[in-house]
């Protein structure tokens, strides 16, 4: 084989082989995951629920997961600038929902949010011990 | 093939061959004519465009027999030529012919007739390829898309789907479009374009071997390996890297190819979330903006958008093309780039969590997919698979570059070969 | 006659709707509470000058952020002490100074985004959710009785109630969330609690309020009436 030909090749290679790997690369990680990190608990929950059986929440599920962000705005407004006090605030939130890491910032990470209420709203991260982070 | 009457090669009556005949389709020549002028014509069959073609197989070596059979209206014989898809439009042989034939141009606007001839239903060939009918075209999937939003309670409520079942889908689009909308939306078109597909595949191959064998041509390579190098001739683009003139599609057209490549695999990826067995738990979408996936999906966004810029510029303002593409072109190009761009404008929207904007934009976003998809088999978009099927048809015959013709004698195979 | 007969019909539409309206008003006014007009007395003749009672306790409750350094630190309520020059005897007194909150703010009046707004109770409260840092109403204030949080609040003494980052201007609010459940503001409990009792906060519209008879049993003065803001904070024995 001349070199120009072994050049050849290895252009050719290149050209076709390092697309291929950054294509299949979330699937090695994923795969990489999957294998590798077997002391996941498959039974955790994503987000941690209340225990059944509770009163419930102030809307329904299917409400929350959609607006929940709109729920507290409105309520937010009224309170702050309308002076009419609610049933409604994050710190009742917190009686069912304990923690932030393992309750909003589930769904916050998995889509990218950082909604800055945590900076001067008392909303604990972390279970007693760990590390306190108020942003996020 | 010999139920219809086409003027193929005939069969030898006597040594010596029987005369040829040649029934001109002038309405073919008229459609040629009108696509890219009377260029072809010019051409006196000096060969020099064959001997410049790097991807001219030394056994039957073109464009120079295509320009030829071109003139004299030889549909038949063009379009079941292999050789007008392992052209390349690399344009070294326009580049180089002394009349200025440019026969580049008329093997592309020969394999733009070959898809309208072969793709099915024809109506669809036609309107696809008609600068009048784009309103129209874009206009179907509009309306449909917008009809199943409108109706996707009454829908959904038919089908016994509710709107959040099961899926932990958290600031989605679900709330206007649906998953279970957006799948079945698009399988239906999918099996259109699947028929589609087949049909155009089946019966161009048949049509290609069918002549190959009449030529005397011996299938010295089994199907799967040919199948094999071809798909190693595609990923590296090998064939792109001979060319000369329109060089810059050794960078543009991995771009794109690669770039397409990566949003179909995270398609995919999201389509069949639901039945991974790598996905622990519900599959949860939209992704993060650091998921792999939407790393992976941005980058094949970009790439995409790189190459088309990249092409759009060489046939605007540079000089290996010799026009810069008429609507048969220009439509699959920007269709593709329309696709990336309204694609980044709904991620940007989605970031910015503007209502209903973001919305609004995945929708126009799914009309310009719906018709880069749908009418991929009618369009430019088609050469994905007549020009994969001439290459493992030629790497299957011998048919390709340092291969030596098939020893057999002019007269035997009973033909005058022009 | 259709027209008399459509105009007749139409005045007496636009008059119900009108009365309507009026009524719709009334009742979402004397909902909110709008007959409450918050004030506050501050019996100085109560108050040691060395006493910081209401300073601490305002700052626990509120989560007010003390950096250590006297231009960030922030004061809802602040002990000053002033000589009074042309007084025989030159003597100093010392007094809680807090946001006046005047029936006329200027804080509210130049805000630009309507941050700072006057309750119905007549209290000036910050939407800190809305505030763009322009710290416009510092300026504004005649009494210095605002303040900006140029740094992030480390602490957070109550958890219960919110802290106010980077960014946004603050003063006092009268524990407006602790009024609206009927309790006294921080600062009036601990003056209580210290044994002094200097600080009232009462309705100023209820004429048997403590502050009422306060205010019309003894001579009260508020700090720069002149300037027309009309604060609601008054002094006995300034």
């Amino acid at each position: 084989m001349s070199s120009r030909r072994i050049l050849g090749v290895g252009r050719n290679a290149a050209v076709a082989v390092i697309p291929l790997l950054i294509i299949l690369a979330p699937l090695g990680h994923a795969i990489y995951v999957e294998v590798l990190a077997d002391d996941v608990d498959d039974a955790q929950a994503f987000l941690e629920l209340p225990a059944e059986p509770n009163d419930g929440c102030v809307r329904e599920t299917t409400y929350m997961r959609f607006h929940h962000w709109e729920l507290l705005r409105e309520v937010r407004d009224e309170v702050v600038r309308g002076g009419v006090r609610k049933e409604i605030s994050l710190t009742r939130c917190r009686e069912c929902h304990p923690s932030r890491e393992k309750f909003c910032n589930r769904c916050h990470q998995a889509v990218s949010l950082e909604p800055d209420c945590f900076g001067c709203h008392y909303y604990p991260a972390a279970a007693a011990g760990q590390r306190e982070v108020t942003s996020r | 093939m010999e139920t219809t009457a086409k003027t193929s090669l005939p069969k030898p009556d006597t040594p010596g061959g029987a005369p040829l005949l040649v029934n001109p389709d002038l309405a073919f020549i008229h459609t040629l004519s009108r696509r890219i002028g009377e260029n072809y014509k010019k051409c006196m069959q000096c060969g020099t465009c064959s001997a410049t073609c790097a991807l001219s197989p030394e056994s039957a070596p073109f464009p120079r027999k295509e320009v030829i059979w071109a003139a004299w209206g030889w549909k038949d014989r063009l379009l079941e030529d292999p050789d007008v898809w392992l052209c390349y439009q690399c344009n070294d042989c326009s580049t180089r012919c002394p009349r200025s034939a440019h026969p580049g141009d008329l093997l592309a606007a020969v394999r733009q007739e070959s898809i309208a001839h072969y793709a099915r239903p024809r109506f669809l060939a036609r309107w696809v390829n008609d600068p009048r009918y784009s309103a129209l075209l874009l206009a179907v999937p509009a309306v449909l898309l917008g009809l199943a939003v409108r109706l996707r309670e009454s829908i959904g409520g038919a089908l016994g789907l509710v709107a959040d079942a099961g899926d932990r889908i958290v600031y989605s689009y679900s709330s206007t479009l649906p998953h279970w909308l957006l799948n079945g939306f698009f399988f239906l078109f999918a099996i259109l374009v699947l028929v589609a597909v087949v049909t155009g595949v089946v019966g161009f191959w048949r049509d290609m071997k069918a002549a190959e064998l009449a030529r005397g041509g011996v299938q010295v390579r089994a199907l799967w390996p040919s199948l094999r190098t071809t798909l190693k001739n595609v990923l590296a683009h090998e064939n792109f890297g001979e060319c000369t003139t329109a060089r810059i599609r050794y960078v543009s057209h991995p771009f794109t190819f690669f770039g397409f490549l990566a949003l179909t695999v995270v398609t995919v990826w999201v389509i069949t979330g639901g039945i991974n067995p790598l996905v622990k738990g519900d599959f949860i979408y939209p992704f993060s903006f650091w998921s792999p996936w939407k790393i992976l999906a941005n980058l094949g966004g970009l790439a995409v958008v790189t190459g088309c810029v990249l092409t759009i510029r060489e046939r605007l303002f540079g000089t290996a093309y010799n026009t810069a593409g008429n609507y048969y072109d220009w439509s699959f190009l920007v269709t593709l780039i329309l696709v990336a761009l309204t694609g980044f404008v709904t991620e940007l929207l989605h970031y910015f969590r503007l209502e209903p904007h973001r919305h609004v934009a995945y929708f126009i976003h799914l009309v310009w997919v719906f018709a880069l998809i749908v009418y991929m088999p009618y369009s430019k978009f088609a050469h994905i698979l007549y020009r994969t099927c001439a290459l493992v048809l030629a790497e299957s015959f011998g048919r390709k570059r340092g291969v030596p013709p098939v020893e057999t004698s002019r007269q035997q195979r009973g033909e005058e070969q022009p | 006659m259709k027209r008399r007969e459509f105009l007749r019909k139409g005045g007496w539409f636009l008059v119900g709707t009108g009365c309507g309206r009026g009524l719709l008003m009334v009742a979402a006014a004397s909902a909110a509470g709008a007959d409450t007009r918050w004030g506050m007395v501050i019996d100085l003749t109560r108050c040691p000058a060395d006493c910081r009672a209401c300073v601490q306790a305002c700052r626990q409750e509120n989560n007010v952020a003390l950096h250590g350094d006297t231009r960030h630190d922030i004061h809802w309520i602040r002990k000053v002490t002033i000589r009074k020059k042309h007084q025989p005897d030159g003597r100093e007194v010392s007094l809680p100074v807090l946001c006046n909150h005047c029936d006329h703010p200027p804080c509210a009046q130049v805000c630009p985004v309507k941050a700072t707004t006057q309750r119905p109770d007549g209290i000036v409260i910050v939407d800190h959710h809305r505030c763009i840092g322009c710290r416009y109403c510092l300026i504004a204030c005649p009494y210095n009785a605002r303040f900006f949080n140029y740094r992030e609040n480390e602490d957070w003494p109550n958890p219960e109630y919110p802290k106010r980052s980077h960014g946004v201007a603050e003063s006092c609010h009268l524990c407006a969330h602790r009024l609206d459940q009927g309790l006294q503001p921080a600062c009036v409990d601990a003056c209580r609690q210290a044994g002094a009792g200097a600080l009232v906060v009462g309705n100023l519209n209820d004429p048997e309020s403590e502050i009422s008879r306060l205010i019309a049993g003894n001579p009260v003065q508020r700090i720069r009436p002149d300037l027309g803001t009309e604060p609601k904070v008054h002094y006995i024995g300034l």
